[in-house]
Order: C-alpha cells, then sequence, then structure tokens
C-alpha cells in the first residue's frame, strides 16, 4: 500500500529519524549499521524482528497504527545480535517517533480544513462590513453586486428586486468584471430561470449561470451571476457560498428599504410644513427642488457623511421657516427694504429655530438653519461667527441661497445670467463665502444641466 | 489593458501577499486578517497592499471604517496573473 497518506507518514518518520533513504547511524562496537525506512511490500510478520546475515546481524520495526501497517524501519550492519534491552529501546523510541509523527499530521489535516473556513469567514466578515455601512440603496445596490463578483470570482452580476405586487422584477443593478454597466431600472415579467426562482424561491444552479432569491419571509430579488472566471463551471460549494451572500445582502437590502421608507415618511411630513410656508408672500422661493439639489450636490462632492447630507436636505427645506414671522408688508415690498425692516428680516433665523425645535427630528438642523446667513469674514448674522465656525451645511446653502436668489427675477432688480450669478459668487469667495465651497459649486454649476437650470429661472 | 509589473513580485512581502490570494482568490480581507494569513507586519503589509492596490493587481473595497482588500476582478489581469504564477511555478 502507497498512498498519499502512506508516502506521507513514512516521508515524516524518515524526517523525524534523520534520515535520507539510508543512511549510516552507528560505527565502532556497534558495528556500520545503516537504517533505512522501507513500505511495506510483501506480507510479513507485523512484530519486531531480529536477524542475521552475511552483512551482520539487524533488526526490523514494524510500522503499526492500530491495524494499520505502513512498512518497517531496519537496521542492518550490526557487529554483534541485538540484545533484547537494545530492541526494546528501539521499539519504544520507534513507537514514540510514530506518536509524534501521527499527532503532527493530524494538526496538518485540521490547519488544511480550517484554514480555508476561517478564510472564508474572514471574508463574509469583512463582506457584511462593507454592505452593512451603507443605507442608501442607490448605493448598497451596485456595492453588493461589485463584493458579489470578487467572493464568486463570477464575470456579471444582476441583482433584481420584485416590485410591491410581485409581478414584475425590476434590475436593480448590473455589473461585470470588465467594467461596470451599473444599468438600473429595466423591468420584465418574472419569466424562464427568474421566473422559477421568483415563484418557487429555489435556486437555479448550470454550469455557466447561479440565480439564487434574495428571501425575507418571502422573495423579494434576485440574484444572478454569470460565467466564473477562468473558464471554470459554478459548483454545489459556489451555490453555497452565494445562497450564504444572498442571505446576508437581503437583511442589508430590507435595512435600506426601512430607512428609505422611514425617510420619505420624515421629508413627506417636512415636505408639508415646507408647503404651509409657501402660503405666505415670499421675496424669494429658495426652498425650491433645485435649491435642495444643488445643496445636496456640493454636499455629497464635500464629502459630508450621509447622516450630514439627510440633516442639510431637511435644513434646506426650512431653513427660511422663520420668515413665517416677517410681516407681510415687508415680504411683499416691491423695493428694497429699509435698515429697519432689515433689522426684522435678520432676525429671521431666530425664528426658524423656534419652528423646528419642539420637533425631535429637527434637532440636528437647527445649527444649520441658525447660521445660514453668516459669513465667511465675520460679518454675517446672527452670531458674527467667522469661516469654519460657521457649520459647514450653512457655508454651502449661504452659496447656493445667494445664487438662486441672484438668477430669479425679483421685484426691485431683473435676474443674473448664470454666468454672471457665477461671476458674483466667485467675486466675494473669501469674503462673504467659504473659498472651497464656492470652488466645488461653481465646478457643479458648469457640468450641471444648464436648460433644467434655465427652465428653473 | 494594465499587466503586472513583474518586479512587483520581487519583494518577499508582495510575494506572501499574492500567494495568499492566489490560494484563496475569492477572499477579500482586511489588513488585521491579511497580516494574520500572511504573518508580515503591520508596516510590511501597509506598504505592499499599496503598491499591489497602485499595481491594479488588488482592488480596495473602502467603508468608513475599514478596507477590504481583494483580487482584482479585472479577468483580464486576473488571466495574467495566474499565467504569472504558473510560469514562475510559485
Amino acid at each position: 500500500m502507497k498512498d498519499g497518506y502512506t508516502q506521507d507518514f513514512l516521508r515524516r518518520i524518515a524526517e523525524n529519524l534523520n534520515l535520507k533513504r539510508q543512511q549510516q547511524v552507528f560505527e565502532g562496537m556497534l558495528g556500520r549499521a545503516t537504517w533505512e525506512v522501507l513500505p511495506i511490500k510483501t506480507a510479513k510478520d507485523k512484530n519486531p524482528d531480529r536477524f542475521s546475515n552475511d552483512g551482520g546481524c539487524g533488526f526490523s520495526v514494524p510500522l503499526k497504527q492500530g491495524n494499520q501497517f505502513y512498512g518497517y524501519v531496519t537496521a542492518r550492519g550490526f557487529k554483534y545480535p541485538v540484545t533484547d534491552e537494545l530492541m526494546s529501546v528501539f521499539t519504544v523510541f520507534i513507537e514514540t517517533v510514530m506518536r509524534e509523527v501521527q499527532k503532527d499530521m493530524e494538526l496538518t489535516k485540521l490547519y488544511d480544513t480550517i484554514r480555508p473556513r476561517a478564510i472564508a469567514l474572514s471574508t463574509i466578515h469583512t463582506v457584511l462590513r462593507r454592505i452593512s455601512s451603507t443605507l442608501d440603496l442607490e448605493e448598497l445596490m451596485p456595492r453588493i453586486a461589485r463584493l458579489c463578483l470578487q467572493v464568486m470570482r463570477a464575470e456579471m452580476c444582476n441583482i433584481f428586486l420584485l416590485d410591491k405586487n410581485k409581478k414584475r422584477l425590476i434590475l436593480k443593478t448590473s455589473v461585470s468584471s470588465d467594467k461596470e454597466i451599473k444599468k438600473s431600472g429595466f423591468q420584465m415579467k418574472p419569466a424562464g430561470s427568474l421566473g422559477r426562482v421568483a415563484k418557487t424561491g429555489a435556486s437555479v444552479f448550470t454550469p455557466k449561470r447561479l440565480l439564487v432569491p434574495l428571501i425575507d419571509e418571502d422573495v423579494i430579488g434576485i440574484i444572478s451571476i454569470r460565467n466564473k472566471l477562468g473558464d471554470k463551471p459554478f459548483t454545489e460549494f459556489d451555490k453555497e457560498i452565494l445562497t450564504t451572500f444572498a442571505e446576508q445582502a437581503v437583511i442589508a437590502i430590507r435595512n435600506a428599504q426601512l430607512y428609505e421608507e422611514q425617510e420619505k415618511l420624515t421629508i413627506g411630513s417636512i415636505k408639508a410644513l415646507a408647503a404651509i410656508l409657501d402660503t405666505r408672500p415670499q421675496r424669494i422661493q429658495t426652498h425650491s427642488a433645485m435649491f435642495v439639489k444643488l445643496v445636496v450636490d456640493v454636499a455629497k462632492q464635500m464629502e459630508m457623511s450621509m447622516q450630514e447630507i439627510r440633516v442639510l436636505k431637511y435644513a434646506s427645506l426650512l431653513h427660511d421657516a422663520g420668515k413665517m414671522m416677517i410681516p407681510d408688508e415687508i415680504l411683499k415690498k416691491p423695493r428694497k427694504l429699509t435698515g429697519e425692516e432689515f433689522q426684522i428680516v435678520k432676525r429671521h433665523p431666530l425664528k426658524g429655530v423656534e419652528i423646528v425645535k419642539p420637533i425631535e427630528v429637527l434637532k440636528p438642523v437647527i445649527p444649520v438653519i441658525l447660521y445660514h446667513h453668516e459669513r465667511f469674514d465675520g460679518t454675517g448674522y446672527p452670531k458674527g461667527l467667522k469661516g469654519k465656525e460657521i457649520p459647514l451645511g450653512s457655508r454651502i446653502m449661504a452659496v447656493v441661497d445667494a445664487f438662486i436668489s441672484m438668477i430669479s427675477k425679483q421685484a426691485y432688480r431683473e435676474s443674473l445670467s448664470l454666468d454672471e450669478a457665477v461671476a458674483e459668487i466667485k467675486k466675494y469667495s473669501g469674503t462673504q463665502f467659504d473659498p472651497d465651497v464656492v470652488d466645488v459649486f461653481s465646478r457643479i454649476i458648469l457640468k450641471a444641466n444648464l436648460t433644467m437650470l434655465l427652465k428653473m429661472k | 489593458m494594465p499587466r503586472p509589473n513583474e518586479k512587483i513580485f520581487s519583494c518577499p512581502a508582495r510575494q506572501k501577499i499574492m500567494e495568499f490570494f492566489s490560494n484563496s482568490p475569492a477572499s477579500i480581507d482586511t489588513l488585521r486578517g491579511i497580516m494574520a494569513w500572511t504573518g508580515l507586519t503591520k508596516k510590511e503589509a501597509i506598504k505592499a497592499l499599496e503598491e499591489l492596490v497602485k499595481e491594479g493587481i488588488l482592488t480596495p473595497h473602502r467603508t468608513s471604517s475599514t478596507v477590504g482588500y481583494a483580487y482584482t476582478p479585472d479577468k483580464n489581469m486576473s488571466k495574467k496573473i495566474i499565467k504569472y504564477f504558473n510560469k514562475s511555478g510559485r
């Protein structure tokens, strides 16, 4: 018997005895003895054996583990017959070496079994951290798809979600290993393999394609991957991995969906409040959709966190809430305001704070609303804060607010063109406005959809 | 199309990381994980990972709290890496 295990076992025994294939160990009184580890070739006595022949005396010790017999350790060339005592010492020594080798081999086997699983576990842990670090569905879907491609070593990943009536599949993202396609929104009736997965909740598995359901009580979507890298077929193991992956992905997707629903409720309430504000006469409408969009775009470019952007979005809808408290005649006045009237207008950030203060969810927006009329050089109101003392959200809103005001037609002056308005903003960079915000804002306006901006004008 | 610069494999730390990813191509792991699997020190691992990312061999998956490193999903690059490993007998 010379299978892999036996070969490995004999090799390790030889290594532990410090033997190459055959090695001279003793000289002198014992003779010129040579040792050898021999695999079993014929059925022989499996007991220790002493012998003498023309080459001198020697012995053989069988290498046995339970009923398994692997071979012999043989020493030959002794000058004198091997005594019982010497034989006993050799036998015990060989048995000890065998036990050590067996332990060593078991450890190696354990390591070989555990290591890939530990690596897989570590990968799943990293994937989880990655997908649970966003609650934005638009960001989450391609992220899941990219990680899926990475873990599955596949060429393409599509993620579909079922609509509320479970009648249509909506392609949420499509990512390939070559280039990111990232198309979404495509809708289809669940048919073919996709239909089968959507209907039965069972995976579909072919050498080139793997479809696994996203299940949260019921099927909510499907992860589909195609073509394993290196032209290999998908295996049962791949299916298991993708199923585990999908189980984790569905938690992240559900969390993001719940967050989105919650966000819609909050935004709905804030919009209702903003709509009430709109019933009041306005000098300038600066809480329009465009205002909110520009503020959020600048915030994203300035790498504000999702939470900060969310707060800023609420604040941009309500930043002029305090104008509710300003008398109609001032708001409706078709001419420039007098100094006294302007003093009344300047109180609107404080008044705005009074309006939003009792609403728990709006507490984080208070500083943004309060300081959105501060100026970078410290000459603004209500506190005269300077530079970075002013919250970044307020610095962003100040720029966008001024821009929208300039391109809007006023009762007391004509509107400016987009270029003129941007030039004006740049002119006050470093005095009225934060230069970093102005830079980002100017770049955004350059890239923005001009038709949309002009339409808004 | 990017191709692995063979010099990139000359450093033992980069070699260890590449061998880890070649044996576990589906792995995505953090600096801490890669240090555990390769036995590299933090300093060695950071430097080698940065170089492999720069070379386009590894892709960093970033979150606000950590970075997960993985083999590039670029299939042409993957083929070249496999070819390199087969050729060098590593």
